[in-house]
């Protein structure tokens, strides 16, 4: 995970667990069953989506934009 | 700082997100959660001296975040995390446009109670004093309501809570009722999965065997704490035989095979024992990294009028966070996967209420009746239809969960814990029970910080 000033990511955004886990509407289901989404929230495929987001939103926070 | 590098622009797009929550960890480092994203991220010392001024500043400036060369980088994490957004978001709009989504969500969700009967005579019990099992004739109408179900819209999954009562007083009508909607869904190209929510003292090792042809793979067992303490509260109702030996029996035949969920129901009379179970699980070998056992203590209430007379020995919030502190501690250090669990404190990030204001989510009482939240089941005057009869959109229930708006309430629309609550219980609303919600809003506002912050000392002490 991108680190570089030791920022950690303790909890990502829920839209990417939700997206991972393939919800239609892309946000909690509110069924409080998320302990077994424990796997799903620190899946590998969303640790590459953040790396990705940061990266992008970092070069546009650069570029003024 | 190197401030006046940025141009106009860039200080002027992004504003702190109302949503934030700054949680101080002490030596001057701290964390950010967001309760609209869920996103939560801890900041060392100078930077988090740095990301308190962003986030608290009614400017805004880019430049409090550090030198041109440093702050791009910060603002990103701010910036995916939600934390902070350009000027023209309107994050109420998004929490409202997001909850109505929810609500419109296709997948179907059941809670059927197989039988009002039960085995237990708990103190506390929420359920009123009806008697008997669904008949058949009921059975053959819910499951003409989900193939209709089914015929109307696209539904891509469905999950069924099975309840009571003790629902394994009935478990050929759930076997039964199971096959059936499985093989609704298959037809239908749908996913399907069970909860079971039992005492456990009917469990077997034959019936376990059973069950996960059921499609249950998460099941629910309450304890109150060891024999003689669970005794005192939750006995047989024959001869007031104990219960505590055919959980724990059951426990033993259910752990490592399905997640299991471990409720401990708590109040004045046993929070100070409860604990002990916690040596208990750990002699078991339960309590580790994989074999999903998760204990949770929860507190008693007088949610129903069956239940009214609990409100003399109810926890007090703070006595709850206490206990539920201690347990996070205990099971974190087993290797139990707690940390920034909703089961153990730490805020969800939800779309709505809760299930009953979604538009398929139904719970089905034995006499066939349809609500929309467990705490009307036992009332026959509050249904939201009946199963064999057209859904009246106009009745008065059904208009209520319907029309449920958390974000109606002034109150509620400029509160800051408005994603995390999402306006109160809309039942305990409807029935004007103030002072919890009072003790709701509270929780949001005194509590919700501590549970955080709790969480995250844990994480970063374990690495």
């Amino acid at each position: 995970m991108a680190e570089k000033t030791d920022v950690r990511w303790l909890q990502l955004p829920y839209e990417f667990s939700a997206r991972q886990a393939g919800l239609e509407s892309g946000l909690c289901r509110g069924c409080q069953q998320c302990i077994s989404d424990d796997e799903i929230r620190n899946a590998e495929p969303m640790t590459k989506e953040l790396e990705k987001s940061l990266a992008e939103t970092e070069q546009r926070v650069r570029a003024g934009r | 700082m190197e401030g006046q590098q940025y141009s106009r622009e860039q200080t002027e797009q992004l504003r702190s997100w109302r949503y934030n929550t700054l949680v101080p960890l002490g030596d001057g480092a701290g964390a950010v959660y967001n309760r609209r994203t869920g996103s939560c991220v801890s900041f060392p010392p100078d930077v988090y001296t740095r990301v308190e001024a962003f986030l608290t500043s009614s400017s805004s400036e880019l430049s409090l975040l550090g030198d041109s060369t440093s702050a791009p980088e910060v603002a990103a994490h701010l910036i995916v995390g939600g934390f902070a957004v350009t000027r023209s978001f309107d994050e109420l709009e998004a929490l409202r446009t997001r909850y109505k989504n929810a609500r419109r969500n296709p997948a179907l969700k059941l809670t059927v109670y197989t039988t009002y009967n039960c085995n237990l005579a708990c103190d506390y019990c929420i359920v009123g004093s009806k008697k008997g099992p669904m008949s058949a004739e009921t059975e053959a109408l819910l499951l003409r309501f989900v193939d209709s179900h089914f015929k109307k819209q696209a539904t891509s999954s469905m999950t069924v809570d099975w309840f009571g009562g003790e629902p394994l007083l009935a478990t050929g009508l759930i076997e039964r009722l199971s096959g059936n909607f499985r093989h609704l869904c298959q037809e239908n190209g749908a996913s399907y999965r069970a909860q079971l929510i039992t005492n456990g003292t009917l469990i077997t090792e034959a019936l376990a065997a059973r069950i996960p042809s059921w499609g249950v793979d998460q099941i629910q067992i309450t304890l109150d704490g060891l024999r003689d303490v669970h005794d005192s509260r939750r006995r047989w109702k024959q001869l007031g035989r104990s219960s505590f030996d055919d959980i724990v029996r059951a426990l033993r035949l259910l752990v490592g095979k399905f997640i299991v969920r471990l409720r401990v129901n708590v109040d004045r009379r046993n929070a100070g024992e409860v604990s002990g179970l916690l040596d208990l699980f750990e002699r078991e070998g339960w309590l580790n990294a994989h074999s999903r056992f998760y204990p949770y203590v929860a507190r008693v209430g007088d949610y129903t009028e069956d239940s009214a007379w609990v409100d003399q020995v109810m926890c007090s919030q703070d006595e709850i966070q206490c206990l539920q502190e201690e347990w996070l501690e205990r099971l974190h250090a087993c290797n139990v996967p707690v940390l920034m669990q909703p089961l153990y404190g730490f805020p969800e990030c939800r779309a709505t209420t809760c299930g009953a204001v979604s538009s398929n989510t139904f719970l089905v009482t034995p006499n066939g009746r349809l609500h929309k939240c467990g705490f009307d089941a036992d009332d026959d005057a509050r249904p939201v239809g009946s199963l064999g009869q057209t859904m009246d959109p106009d009745d008065p229930a059904a208009r209520y969960w319907r029309d449920f708006d958390p974000f109606a309430s002034a109150e509620c629309r400029s509160c800051e814990a408005l994603p995390s609550c999402m306006g109160f219980c809309p039942r305990n609303r409807r029935d004007g029970r103030v002072r919890l919600a009072a003790e709701y809003c509270a929780y949001f506002r005194e509590h919700e910080r501590r549970a955080i912050a709790k969480h995250i000392q844990l994480q970063h002490r374990r690495s």
